[in-house]
């Protein structure tokens, strides 16, 4: 008797969101640790000591990136990495809200950080514009189609 | 020249898989509706013979001609034919009820009519709770199910099932077997087995195959040779003088004892029949003050089956020559066999043999 | 009439069954995610472009002051991003456009030459199960007493099909939708039939792929020996073809035993061209898809 009937599908999409949830939580770490850097670099320029540290800080105030909306950017981040990761269990115990509502969820998150990112961080900070939205941008949608879709039966209230 | 209206009918087919032969100049022909079982040891080609009949494998030699003179695999015989295949296993990502609808969808039957058809095979086999489920899950015993309720599906008039009751639990069984009782009288039913008391209770006519010869086939009786097998409990141990004086008697064909259990083959064809030959036996326990306190017919078939296959001169000595002992022993191994070990039959030998082709 | 029936059945069943398989699952994501990146990779210059000159003209701006930006810009007199390009300053970047959709298409189908060269393997990812995964835990056995053959085989070839035919045309919809968007156009018509032009030639291209797939998924029974067969077919005979024509020239022809040696006239700008290299490849495909059946027919399953 098999452990479990999960279609091989869920399994590939849990891989997938767990996969999307470090490429998310990652650079949200990132722009956290880099908020409060710029943030201290503002009160303090002379603070910085690390000479490529600072040329990268001063590089981020030249595009007018405001510590505040990078921390928050950071903070979606992670949130929707922690989200990720709460669906990748969720998809695989087929569980109703943490499978099909946590990946909802990061769906949206991901397209809010790309779209946000877009809106306030420099083009070489947000690696690329155009085609490259456009490519972030399909696996919240194809996730979103799977759940509601594909998978709606497995993902139900039991 | 093929007669239309046989229901099967087998020439001289044979089959190999490499050097090994697994079916040898076979002729079989069934006319009738009914249960038929085919019984064999591990290996014997039973499998191969159901594959050979339901067209997954290609005749390499002979014929065989199903429901009138259609060649297997036909378009002709499209939803006409039901296989319940030993080894195969439902498709994991996608529920039970999901895929009888689509083998209900392939006969042309799709949906409220579909669903309501599939949930009662569901329900015949004790499955109407697992519908949602994905087959994965299902235990050897469920699966078995599975198979036999999408064998049922539609109205086949040829239905192959292999080792449909093997893994299951005695209710389960049971409800199998009243299907396959059921299925019997508006179609052929073909049933391979191990279980041989079970067979016997539920099939009209009966095949042996031994390492890929059929050596015997048609009605049981004729085929168990009128030996009928009684067990009987006594209600005290008797001597082995009065054991041979039940060996003695002119219709009793062997015996053997086990405490205070006989076992006793019965020569069934002599003028009077069966009564006349358990007349004989009850006569003679009540002279020696031994009468039975219980009585069941035991595996006729069994007895032909191990006489026609060889194994009861090379496993099992012949009733009248083994000790108490013995006699339990190798029987005790043939039951274990054949109820604990479902698995072992020569399906599994015949697909590894066709992979490693 | 029922053989029709069922084919489509099975081509439903396929789709149905790929979406919610691992490897169905893969194959969706990876064609797009390699799509968007071919696209992505030669877009680049385009978008490089349209970065430059926004940047210009917001330090233009900023430079000579509010006033003049307003009276050289004008700002507030273009609706459009496309209309603002159009204007006579950034009149480069509706050369671009032009050049690019309207004097010289092939160069924009780059991104589906690069999809050309990859969806030869990416397609055996979705069709290299067809039957192999049936056929090795006699899943088929279920299904042969209720179907022919042919048509199992025929209505899980179109169910590859349509599935590689829908990831491609989401894939192509994407990319001209990007490109009317960004791109500084007069309208969308040029665009559209670019559009149209180059998904026929992919959704051609799709057919001697997937019929390739699932000829080897009827030649070897574990659908991973399938895959790796059909992709390494895949593969080796442009290296062959390529590596054994330094030797002896003609065996460069060995590249024509799939569609690696004609399928890039499917972009000519020659009709006559193009309608020849897609009866070509139809040809291809229906001849891997006979040989398929005609195996599937005499297989012991």
């Amino acid at each position: 008797m098999a452990i479990s009937d999960r279609p091989g599908g869920l399994t590939a999409l849990a891989a997938l969101n767990g996969f999307f949830a470090i490429s998310c939580g990652f650079p949200g770490l990132q722009r956290i640790i880099s908020s409060y850097r710029l943030h201290a670099h503002l009160q303090d320029p002379e603070a910085t000591a690390n000479r490529w540290s600072r040329r990268n800080l001063e590089s981020l105030i030249e595009a007018d990136v405001d510590p505040q909306q990078m921390e928050l950017l950071g903070i979606l981040g992670l949130v929707v990495a922690l989200l990720l990761a709460v669906s990748v269990w969720g998809l695989l115990k087929r569980n109703h809200w943490a499978g099909k509502w946590g990946s909802t969820l990061a769906a949206v998150g991901m397209v809010s950080i790309s779209w946000l990112a877009v809106e306030v961080l420099p083009t070489d900070l947000v690696r690329g514009v155009g085609m490259n939205l456009v490519r972030q941008m399909f696996y919240p949608l194809f996730l979103l189609i799977m759940v509601h879709g594909i998978f709606r039966k497995d993902l139900r209230l039991r | 020249m093929i007669d239309s209206s046989s229901l099967l009918r087998i020439e001289q087919l044979s089959h190999r898989f490499g050097d090994k032969v697994a079916i040898d100049h076979v002729d079989w022909k069934l006319d009738q509706c009914g249960v038929v079982g085919l019984v064999g040891p591990n290996g014997a080609g039973k499998t191969t013979l159901f594959s050979l009949i339901a067209g997954f494998l290609r005749v390499q030699g002979g014929s065989i001609e199903v429901l009138g003179g259609a060649a297997p695999g036909s378009r002709s015989l499209v939803s006409r034919v039901a296989v319940m295949p030993q080894d195969a296993i439902f498709a994991r990502d996608v529920s039970i009820v999901d895929q009888m609808l689509f083998l209900r969808a392939l006969d042309g039957v799709t949906g409220t009519i579909a669903r309501q058809e599939v949930v009662a095979a569901l329900e015949s086999v004790g499955l109407a709770d697992q519908l949602d489920r994905g087959a994965a899950v299902l235990s050897h015993g469920m699966g078995k199910r599975l198979g036999v309720a999408q064998a049922i599906l539609g109205s086949p008039e040829l239905i192959l099932l292999d080792e449909p009751t093997a893994g299951l639990d005695p209710a389960n069984a049971l409800q199998v077997r009243d299907l396959i009782r059921s299925l019997g009288k508006k179609a052929l039913v073909i049933v391979s087995s191990h279980n041989l008391l079970e067979l016997q209770d539920l099939i009209d006519e009966v095949a042996v195959i031994v390492a890929g010869r059929m050596v015997a086939s048609g009605p049981i009786d004729e085929v168990t040779g009128s030996a009928r097998r009684f067990e009987l409990r006594l209600g005290r141990v008797i001597s082995p003088g009065e054991l041979q004086q039940i060996r003695d008697e002119e219709l009793v064909r062997g015996v053997s004892q086990d405490g205070t259990q006989l076992t006793v083959d019965l020569d069934a064809s002599a003028d009077g029949g069966l009564d006349a030959a358990l007349d004989q036996l009850l006569h003679r326990l009540l002279k020696l003050a031994a009468p039975p306190r219980q009585l069941r017919e035991g595996a006729s078939l069994e007895e032909a089956y191990l006489r026609l296959t060889g194994e009861s001169e090379q496993e099992a000595a012949p009733l009248d020559d083994r000790t108490e002992d013995d006699r339990t022993e190798d029987d005790r191994t043939e039951d274990d066999r054949t109820e604990d070990d479902p698995d072992e039959s020569d399906a599994p030998a015949a697909a590894k043999t066709s992979d490693d082709r | 009439m029922m053989g029709r029936w069922q084919i489509l059945l099975h081509a439903r069943n396929f789709l149905s069954h790929s979406l919610r398989s691992g490897s169905g699952v893969a194959f969706i994501v990876l064609t797009v995610m390699v799509g968007l990146g071919c696209a992505s990779l030669v877009f680049f210059p385009i978008e490089s472009e349209l970065v430059t000159a926004k940047e210009f003209k917001e330090n233009a701006a900023q430079g000579v002051g509010t006033f003049l930006a307003v009276a050289t810009l004008q700002p507030g007199k273009f609706s459009t991003l496309s209309e603002q390009i159009e204007s006579e300053e950034l009149v480069e970047l509706a050369m671009w456009g032009r050049y690019l959709v309207l004097d010289h298409p092939v160069l924009l189908s780059l991104t589906v030459m690069l999809l050309g060269l990859l969806l030869p393997v990416l397609l055996q990812l979705g069709s290299f199960a067809c039957i192999a995964g049936d056929v090795q835990h006699h899943s088929i056995r279920y299904l042969l007493p209720r179907t022919t053959r042919t048509s199992l085989l025929l209505g899980r070839l179109l169910g590859a099909l349509i599935l590689s035919w829908t990831v491609i045309t989401g894939l192509q919809g994407a990319v001209v939708m990007y490109l009317g968007i960004v791109l500084p156009l007069d309208g969308w018509s040029a665009l559209i039939t670019w559009g149209f032009q180059t998904l026929g030639a992919l959704v051609v291209l799709t057919v001697p792929y997937v019929a390739l797939g699932v000829l080897c998924s009827t030649l070897f029974r574990s659908p991973m020996v399938a895959l790796m067969g059909s992709v390494g077919f895949t593969l080796a005979v442009p290296l062959i073809a390529f590596s054994s024509r330094q030797a002896w020239e003609p065996l460069g022809n060995l590249l024509f035993l799939l569609p690696w040696g004609y399928s890039h006239h499917l972009l000519s700008p020659d009709e006559t061209v193009v309608v020849k290299t897609a009866l070509y490849c139809l040809g291809h495909g229906l001849i891997f898809t006979v040989i398929a059946v005609l195996r599937l027919r005499r297989a012991d399953l």
